[in-house]
């Protein structure tokens, strides 16, 4: 056999890698998953990343969609402190927030902290019926509450029967200034209690059962054992449906659309109802453009914010 | 604590039943009014139950909502895209995890930020580019739209369940010497066939329930919730023959629902997970 | 022809060094076990071969070609993993086909590998199965059958036995040995486990830390071991170790420290050069409790730290000399208990000498 020395491959080549390794070796580079990733990232840079760039670019301008342009530059933007729609769609939205998101974890850990941990039988049925409000076509659901609301509807009509038939409003519950808004918010509330409560019940029986013992053993009632077991364990679930709730909320559109086309007048009008709008009905579209894009900025705020308020929460 | 008295049991059950029964009460309540008959004059007051039950309201609905087009289009929009983004997702999925390549991990990001971009921020200048090429009120333009949408989640969802694979899987194959297609489909895919599934459901649901982007882009060729928005702003005070639309719509998304309930939850509440 | 040679390999991850300068030739046909602790670089240099990993530096020929830039399939390498890695969704023949179909071979040729690999391993009623229905042992026996089938010219197996009982695990490494003697083929096994090692390999490559320590067949490891490493690590229960001082009288050889003194005669004293301070090893069967007139160098007197009755003998661990350890083999019926004064001896001739400081072998006295 051949004793001559194997020339030895100068590490620094192969160690660097790329183009001196062969692909098919592991820690080699592939130009293969270019290939694999680039059918879904053309179709995405041009329906969603080129586009938002464009967004931006129309934003800068006051445009009719019909004529040529203006340029305002961040004018839209400043808007959003001078506009007193934009203000009020914001301010909605925060309202809503309070139903779609701060009353069903509410009531989730209200709840999940009433339900003991034992097996229900015939859970999955119960979260089937608990999952439904959230998997139905939102349009349907608006719809039905609408009738809920109806001046004949069942609402009112479990009013009258206990004698609080004066509360009704005139104009209805859609319909009046004062309760068009909260109207929607208990539709949402509604919506998204069932997966609150889901996840927040997960969650719980995840706690290791110990944590009660010692509880129990070290004399806690039922609120201690609460604030000391069950809410600090519901740390994780907790932080993820407050931020979806909350950039959830953010982009409501098909209830305003369905329910109240965004009134009485304005009393129900959202950001994402505004953009529509003013793309469509008011020939504003460079300020359309913005609110989207201005949109974008806020989830991207809050979700950011959320989180680290979240971090540091846990790591008390 | 795991035994609880029987007090509690109680409660639990009660407890648990009343939600379920809120959670499903509008829509039982939705059912119910679609029986009363059709016109402005019969309201539904709530659980009492219909005077007679008017299923040809269904068959009203069906045609004066225009039904049959709009599910038409709901169905080949969908035939379309789930395909589409979920086999777009397997592939950019399977990239990002098994494969190093340069700026992989800038256009993951990319992709990612994708999660946080919402309709809003696009539906201006899309419009206008929708109109440019023509494609204004065709299925192509819904297909189009959400197919890209559904990539963020997508080749985040199908990325986390190829990175479960075992490693050993994988350089079991390689040694085989099987090429990148084939470790995809041939062992990858079957390995992760519960989370394709979920993914498929999800985007289905999703593609469904669409409204926004078809009541924007399209005019006479409607998704069945744009066709039953429409309809409803048509016959706003019939509301037993609304309702029948409405459950109409409702139907298709309830069965996928009650068939594939474990890949929904699954879905929802570990998609969830991205925060 | 197949033979395996590991040219001065060294693979880095980063800053760790995972294997170091490693130089080893397996001839074809030749069952190697790599043994040592974990982060000793056996599995590396397993993958290494496998092409897993890329090197970084040296070299390794599989027959007389070097692989260092071959992609793992274009090696002709079988690999049997730790964990098996069956592919979940085929069956046990679509298992075993899959790296011969991928090879485009012909439809009869592969029917014929599959089928004489299973009646070798015994799995033919298994071939419909998919392997979740298996059972450990029968998965790994797939996990054998998938790199039977290849016919390649290396077999490589990662710690195959380490997921089974071990009742199992010892009845399958005969089986192992016997299917390899059958084939013939080149195999590099890698394993934890000493008495594997011991038991099937026809030459053993102990590993510390990314170093070849010694590489021999069982009795040169066992008996003539090069460092204090190797000296420790085969062997079970294993060989004592104590330092001591070494002084020269004369023609006899004096080791001692505290309370510990053994003299050592002439004919069984190394002639070279001693240093100062050495490391005496001796092995637990080579210490015996002190009788007189019995030959042995002693006494040593300390005192019984534990007693393990193992049946058929006892094992004892005395504490001597202020901190030094040793362990004996004693009969079964031997009467010491825990904490009790003991007085034993060492066998001449039986006793390894290390340098303290270099850890290397000097000799035997």
């Amino acid at each position: 056999m051949d004793a001559e020395p194997v020339p030895e491959v100068p590490s620094r080549a192969v160690v660097v890698g790329g183009r001196r390794r062969p692909e098919s070796l592991p820690g080699a580079a592939r130009r293969i998953g270019y290939l694999y990733v680039a059918p879904a990232f053309i179709l995405y840079a041009a329906f969603n990343l080129f586009p938002l760039a464009q967004g931006v670019n129309v934003s800068l301008y006051n445009w009719d969609g019909i004529t040529p342009g203006t340029w305002v530059g961040l004018g839209n933007y400043a808007a959003f402190f001078t506009d007193p729609a934009i203000r009020e769609g914001y301010v909605h939205v925060l309202i809503l927030m309070f139903f779609y998101s701060f009353m069903p974890i509410v009531i989730g850990l209200f709840l999940a902290a009433l339900l003991s941990r034992i097996r229900i039988r015939g859970l999955t049925f119960y979260r089937m019926l608990l999952f439904l409000p959230l998997v139905i076509t939102d349009v349907v659901t608006a719809l039905a509450w609408t009738w809920v609301y109806d001046v004949n509807g069942p609402l009112n009509t479990v009013l009258k029967a206990v004698g609080l038939g004066h509360f009704i409003p005139a104009a209805g519950w859609l319909g009046d200034f004062n309760t068009a808004l909260p109207a929607v918010g208990v539709f949402g509330m509604w919506g998204e209690f069932g997966f609150c409560l889901i996840l927040l019940v997960a969650g719980v029986m995840k706690i290791p059962a110990s944590l009660y013992e010692a509880a129990w053993v070290d004399g806690a009632g039922a609120v201690r054992e609460f604030f000391a077991v069950t809410l600090p364990g519901l740390r994780y679930e907790l932080q993820v449906v407050l931020v979806l709730s909350v950039i959830g909320t953010l982009g409501t559109f098909d209830e305003i659309y369905v329910m109240t086309s965004g009134g009485p007048g304005t009393a129900t009008s959202v950001p994402a109802y505004l953009v529509w709008r003013r793309l469509f009905q008011t020939g504003q579209v460079g300020s359309a453009a913005a609110l989207g894009i201005m949109l974008m900025l806020i989830v991207f705020v809050v979700t950011y914010g959320l989180n680290r308020l979240m971090e540091r929460g846990a790591q008390e | 604590m795991n035994t609880a008295s029987r007090t509690q049991v109680t409660l639990n059950y009660v407890l648990i039943i009343v939600c379920s029964l809120v959670a499903v009460y509008p829509l039982v309540g939705v059912v119910l009014a679609s029986l009363y008959p059709s016109g402005p004059a019969s309201a539904p007051s709530g659980f009492a139950l219909p005077p007679s039950f008017n299923w040809h309201n269904y068959v009203s609905a069906w045609e004066q909502g225009g039904f049959a087009a709009s599910f038409t289009t709901s169905i080949i929009v969908a035939a379309v895209m789930v395909p589409a983004s979920v086999g777009l997702s397997i592939l950019g999925g399977f990239a990002f995890a098994t494969m190093r390549f340069r700026g992989s991990k800038a256009i993951f990001y990319l992709f990612i930020l994708g999660l946080i971009i919402p309709t809003e921020a696009t539906i201006v200048p899309l419009y206008y580019d929708v109109r440019a090429m023509g494609l204004l009120d065709t299925y192509w333009a819904l297909i189009l739209l959400e197919t890209s949408g559904e990539l963020a989640f997508g080749i985040f969802w199908m990325r986390a369940a190829f990175l479960s694979a075992p490693r050993s899987l994988l350089e079991a194959a390689r040694i085989d010497g099987a090429s990148s297609w084939r470790t995809l489909w041939q062992i990858l895919v079957p390995f992760a066939r519960p989370a394709i599934l979920t993914l498929t459901v999800l985007t289905f649901a999703d593609s469904w329930n669409e409204f926004f982007l078809a009541l924007v882009f399209t005019v006479n060729h409607m998704t069945a919730p744009a066709g039953l928005a429409s309809f409803s702003g048509r016959y706003t005070t019939n509301i037993p023959l609304v309702s029948a639309g409405a459950v109409i719509v409702a139907v298709p998304i309830l069965i996928v629902f009650i068939i594939f309930q474990r890949q929904f939850m699954r879905g929802m509440l570990t998609g969830a997970v991205k925060g | 022809m197949a033979r395996v040679v590991f040219d001065a390999v060294t693979k880095r991850f980063g800053d760790v060094t995972a294997l170091h300068d490693f130089t080893l030739e397996i001839a074809d046909g030749e069952f190697v076990v790599l043994v040592g602790p974990s982060g000793s670089g056996k599995t590396t240099a397993l993958r290494l071969v496998a092409g897993l990993e890329t090197l970084t530096a040296g070299a390794i020929r599989v027959g007389d070609r070097v692989v260092n830039r071959l992609a793992p399939r274009d090696r002709d390498i079988a690999m049997v993993f730790q964990d098996y890695a069956l592919y979940p969704q085929m069956t046990v023949r679509q298992n075993l086909a899959f790296g011969l179909k991928t090879r485009k071979m012909n439809r009869d040729e592969i029917d014929r590998r599959v089928r004489r690999a299973a009646d070798m391993l015994d799995i033919g009623s298994l071939l419909q199965r998919k392997p979740r229905a298996l059972s450990g042992g029968q998965r790994q026996r797939v996990a054998l059958g998938r790199a039977l089938v290849r016919e390649p010219k290396v077999f490589l197996m990662d710690e195959p036995l380490s997921n089974l009982d071990a009742k199992l695990r010892v009845q399958t490494r005969t089986e192992i040995r016997h299917l390899q003697e059958q084939v013939a083929t080149t195999t590099i096994y890698v394993t934890h486990d000493q008495v594997e090692a011991m038991t099937m390999g026809d030459r053993v490559a102990v590993m510390s830390e990314g170093v070849l320590e010694q590489v021999g067949d069982t009795r040169a490891v066992y008996e003539h071991p090069a460092n204090v490493f190797v000296a420790g690590f085969i062997g079970s229960p294993s060989m004592s170790f104590a330092t001591l001082g070494a002084t020269r009288q004369g023609e006899s050889l004096m080791l001692g420290r505290g309370e510990i003194s053994l003299t050592l005669e002439g004919d069984s004293a190394p002639a070279d050069r001693i240093p100062d301070e050495v490391i005496v090893g001796v092995r637990p069967e080579h210490a015996h409790l002190w009788t007189e007139g019995n030959g042995l160098t002693g006494p040593i007197a300390g005192h019984a730290e534990y007693v393990e009755m193992l049946g058929r003998e006892t094992l004892i661990g005395v504490t001597a000399g202020g901190d030094q350890r040793f362990t004996m083999l004693a009969d079964a019926d031997t009467p010491v208990k825990t904490g009790e004064q003991v007085r034993f001896g060492l066998e001449p001739g039986r006793l390894y000498l290390f340098d303290a400081m270099t850890q290397q072998a000097l000799g035997m006295v």
